[in-house]
């Protein structure tokens, strides 16, 4: 059963359309996150469900009732804004409270529950702090926890880790997607993070330029992304443009990128001018051929090595082909020495890892 | 939002105060400017004709004395009050310790607030027979009933209350200047005194101009300073309108001054301060 | 070399004219300060030889000044709720609505802080006298409320413009309509800024004699009306004491700020601190 339903939903300002015919839907219980870039309307897109802006065109639907002209509190939404907007003059408790004093819930109901989401996000014995007193982690906490006392129908998290440091980031993070699935909330998650995206929500809606470009779950579009956009938006990549040859027997074809350069891609399942072939840097090995234990249709490539970086856990190197590309290559770091990649590099890669797009005219 | 009629109806005890205790009285003054007036009466006929001699009268010389004069004093009291203010603000914004800082700032602020009659007053006091006038003149060599002594309690007067104004208007322009810049200044070869006067005063130039417009535009409609500190001698286009109205009568004529007088006030905060805006603040 | 001796000349030069310049700004104000206490039955030179209170004692058993005291007390206090409540209500709806000729209206309501003085009162005067209404009070207060209706308006549109319009939307997101919104989160938080423009007010209203000086009537006059009359015909130290008394109230207003808003947010702080 689905929580949220949009269908169609364009916003207009003025000229500008900043959302265009968006149709998802959110389901019990699910984390769905909104990723795109600053501008993208995932934004809009929130605040439309939220209540604050109105659809030019086609509906939102909550609970499976129609939201057109309904204000903000006539619909049951927890939201929890980017800068978290506590009320600076309220305590912890108040502030929790707020929602359900507007709700009419009675005294007693209220103190309990109060008590249950400070409970919930570890800060029983902070009621009587104001916001200001309060880390920014902790201020986060309360305004999850303010947005999640009147059970609302859908939680809206917009950018929710931004404001912190790196490292909190990854903490809260864990901590956020715990509390969500404690209480069984249905959330969308806004962000133009792709880490937060991928490891918060149970499926991705990518957006951009106001449009939905693809949705699914995050390893699904991580592996299959449909366009170049969505490859580069959503981890690393090497890119190669090339002329796209007839299939074969194993449905591979050749791919062409210059003289002496042709890799085995499988067959794309749609038809495109030009073409062109993603291939994420974690899955190229340095190697020959032969270290694939026999595996055929190995694609192969030799180069020169440009720079080594060792980022921990990770060692990237950038190599240069004859042709003039660059790819960079993402290996462990087992205890390896750096003189490994030094001077001339072979690597190969698998067919089927290389993600085949159109390419952008 | 739009507007709406709840909206509306907050407007309107706003508007109403403005409506009548500042338009309509002043459309009046403007149609009073244009009254003959008969010496001897209080204000205008009711019938009286219309007439642009009251504006005509003001190309006089004698009329056009008291604008240039208000100009240039007011002109001198603001650049003083400048110079004298910037280093203030600056000390306060640079040198001073939190504390320090709040206790600079709550003195400018004190010396602000400070009813304009117990500031003059003061300075009477001290300025005038029972104070320092007998050593200042003495020093300066000039009279003490004399038109430059007057001219300078005057400035005095008006520097006591405009160098706080621009000390505080400037200490927020000072505390958005970057200070590693003048240190760079410092670092690339510059001497100090060269530092300031090449990056720190050329970037507070905005906060410098508004300053010089809020204090030339107090100026300009000063009273209760000339009226007091001047002693007849040196008067303000303020007192010339009071004047029309106490000593005279002469409605019609103060209403003409004061329109010049209100034009000339809009003209320097909206005309110069859009000047200055479009020329020095956007860039 | 030369360089270091500019360096340090300007520096002692600076220093030596802030000193000047405080000493300027203080001095005249001990002095008064000291003439108040001063002993002597006349105006005499300063210092005084001997301290007494006797003219604090001439200033609250002489009705002239005591009726103007009242008066100004009096007009202050009904000016200053009078403009705070109108400018409340004007200052919400330039900050919370959007219309054509918004910015035109801002404009016109914080006009009267750039009339000069002057021309208001002469222009109240010559209306009230052509309507032939408003004498006394009724008359002295609307040159005081125009005069100080633009502070109300600015310092509380200051105030609501500081707050973040996704408090309300938090609001509302929780089950406030926009009236419940305004009352629980917006006018709380707005607060401060309303009760700074009543007491900016307040204190411009007692501070005011250009608009006053058109307004008065023989038997309606503010303080500082019968003070500028005085100094014109008396030559005693009552003054001095009058204006120790206003002293007090700036005093007092200035503690007011501070507590209510803090005095370095009246001016506004700047990005560097050293």
């Amino acid at each position: 059963m689905s929580v949220v339903q949009l269908k169609n939903v364009t916003k207009r300002f003025g000229s500008f359309t900043a959302v265009s015919e968006a149709t998802f839907s959110l389901n019990k219980g699910e984390i769905l996150s909104l990723l795109g870039p600053s501008g993208c309307g995932k934004t809009t897109t929130l605040r439309m469900i939220a209540g604050f802006e109105e659809p030019s065109e086609g509906d939102v639907l909550i609970a499976d009732i129609n939201m057109r002209n309904k204000r903000p509190y006539e619909r049951n939404v927890g939201l929890l804004f980017q800068d978290y907007a506590l009320f600076p003059h309220l305590s912890v408790n108040q502030n929790v409270a707020y929602g359900l004093k507007r709700r009419n819930y009675d005294r007693g109901q209220i103190d309990h529950r109060v008590g249950e989401m400070l409970d919930l996000v570890k800060l029983d014995g902070f009621e009587q702090r104001r916001p200001s007193q309060l880390s920014g982690g902790q201020q986060q906490r309360v305004a999850l926890a303010r947005a999640l006392a009147t059970n609302p129908e859908v939680v809206l998290l917009d950018e929710p880790l931004s404001a912190l440091d790196a490292k909190l980031r990854q903490e809260l993070r864990i901590e956020l997607k715990q509390i969500l699935s404690a209480v069984g909330a249905s959330t969308i998650i806004v962000t133009h993070d792709q880490e937060e995206a991928m490891s918060l929500g149970d499926r991705l809606v990518v957006m951009s330029e106001g449009r939905i470009v693809q949705q699914g779950p995050p390893t699904e579009i991580y592996k299959n992304p449909r366009t170049k956009f969505v490859a580069e938006f959503i981890g690393r990549s090497n890119w190669l443009r090339g002329v796209l040859g007839p299939a074969d027997r194993n449905n591979l074809c050749s791919f062409e990128v210059a003289e002496g350069l042709t890799l085995l891609v499988p067959k794309p399942e749609f038809d495109a001018s030009t073409y062109e072939v993603c291939i994420r840097p974690e899955r190229i090995r340095v190697g020959n051929a032969n270290s694939t234990d026999g595996a055929t249709n190995v694609n192969q490539l030799s180069g020169t090595v440009q720079n080594v970086a060792h980022l921990g856990a990770d060692i990237h190197i950038v190599m240069e082909l004859a042709s003039g590309y660059r790819f960079t290559i993402s290996e462990q770091f087992i205890g390896q020495s750096m003189d490994e990649y030094q001077g001339s590099l072979e690597c190969t890669f698998f067919p089927s890892d290389c993600i085949v797009v159109a390419a952008d005219s | 939002m739009k507007l709406s009629r709840g909206a509306i109806l907050l407007l309107v005890p706003g508007v109403g105060i403005l409506l009548a205790f500042l338009v309509l009285p002043l459309a009046n003054v403007v149609e009073e400017s244009f009254r003959l007036f008969e010496p001897g009466r209080i204000g205008a006929a009711k019938d009286a004709p219309y007439t642009f001699f009251n504006y005509a009268e003001l190309i006089n010389v004698t009329y056009l004395y008291y604008f240039v004069e208000t100009a240039r004093i007011g002109f001198i009291a603001s650049i003083v009050g400048l110079i004298l203010g910037f280093p203030i603000a600056y000390v306060i914004a640079r040198r001073f310790t939190p504390v320090w800082r709040k206790i600079g700032v709550g003195f400018l602020i004190g010396i602000m607030f400070l009813s304009t009659l117990v500031r003059v007053y003061a300075l009477q006091l001290t300025f005038g027979p029972t104070g320092i006038a007998k050593f200042l003149t003495g020093l300066l060599g000039v009279s003490m009933n004399g038109r430059f002594y007057t001219e300078l309690v005057v400035i005095l007067g008006l520097l006591h209350y405009l160098v706080p104004i621009a000390a505080i208007t400037l200490l927020g322009t000072i505390q958005n200047v970057n200070p590693r810049l003048t240190e760079a200044a410092q670092a690339l070869g510059a001497p100090r005194w060269m530092a300031h006067f090449t990056i720190t005063i050329p970037l507070c130039v905005p906060g410098l101009l508004s300053a010089f417009l809020i204090s030339f535009t107090l100026c300009l409609s000063a009273f209760v300073v000339p009226m007091i500190l001047g002693k007849g001698k040196v008067l303000f286009v303020s007192n010339l309108i009071y004047s029309r109205f106490s000593e005279i009568a002469n409605y019609p004529s103060g209403s003409a001054i004061s329109i010049i007088m209100l034009l000339l006030s809009l003209l320097i905060i909206y005309g110069v301060t859009y000047l200055v805006t479009t020329r020095w603040i956007k860039h | 070399m030369l360089q270091r001796y500019i360096d340090h000349f300007g520096a002692w030069a600076v220093v030596g004219t802030i000193l000047l310049t405080v000493t300027f700004l203080i001095a005249p104000i001990i002095v008064s300060i000291l003439m108040s206490f001063d002993a002597r039955s006349y105006l005499g030179r300063f210092p005084p030889t001997e301290f007494s209170f006797h003219w604090y004692a001439r200033f609250f058993s002489d009705s002239y000044y005591l009726t103007g005291l009242k008066t100004s007390l009096i007009i202050a206090v009904i000016a200053a709720s009078v403009s705070t409540c109108a400018g409340v209500c004007a200052a919400i709806v330039l900050d919370r609505y959007d219309f054509p000729g918004k910015q035109a209206l801002e404009t016109i309501f914080l006009s009267p802080l750039v009339i000069p003085a002057v021309v208001v009162g002469f222009s109240l005067l010559l209306f009230f006298a052509l309507l032939g209404v408003f004498q006394g009070y009724p008359r002295l207060l609307a040159g005081h409320i125009i005069i100080t209706f633009p502070y109300a308006v600015r310092t509380t549109l200051a105030g609501l413009t500081g707050i973040r319009r996704n408090l309300t939307e938090a609001a509302m997101t929780l089950g406030a309509n926009e009236r419940q919104a305004f009352w629980d989160v917006t006018f709380p938080l707005a607060r401060t800024g309303m009760v700074a423009g009543a007491v900016f007010a307040f204190a411009f209203s007692m501070d005011d004699v250009a608009v006053s000086l058109f307004l008065t009537s023989p038997q309606t006059y503010t303080l500082p009306v019968a003070m500028v009359s005085m100094m014109r015909t008396n030559f005693d130290l009552t003054i001095a004491a009058a204006s120790v008394i206003l002293m007090l109230f700036t005093i007092g207003l200035i503690i007011i700020l501070d507590v209510i808003v803090g005095l370095e947010r009246v001016i506004g702080g700047g990005v560097y601190r050293s």
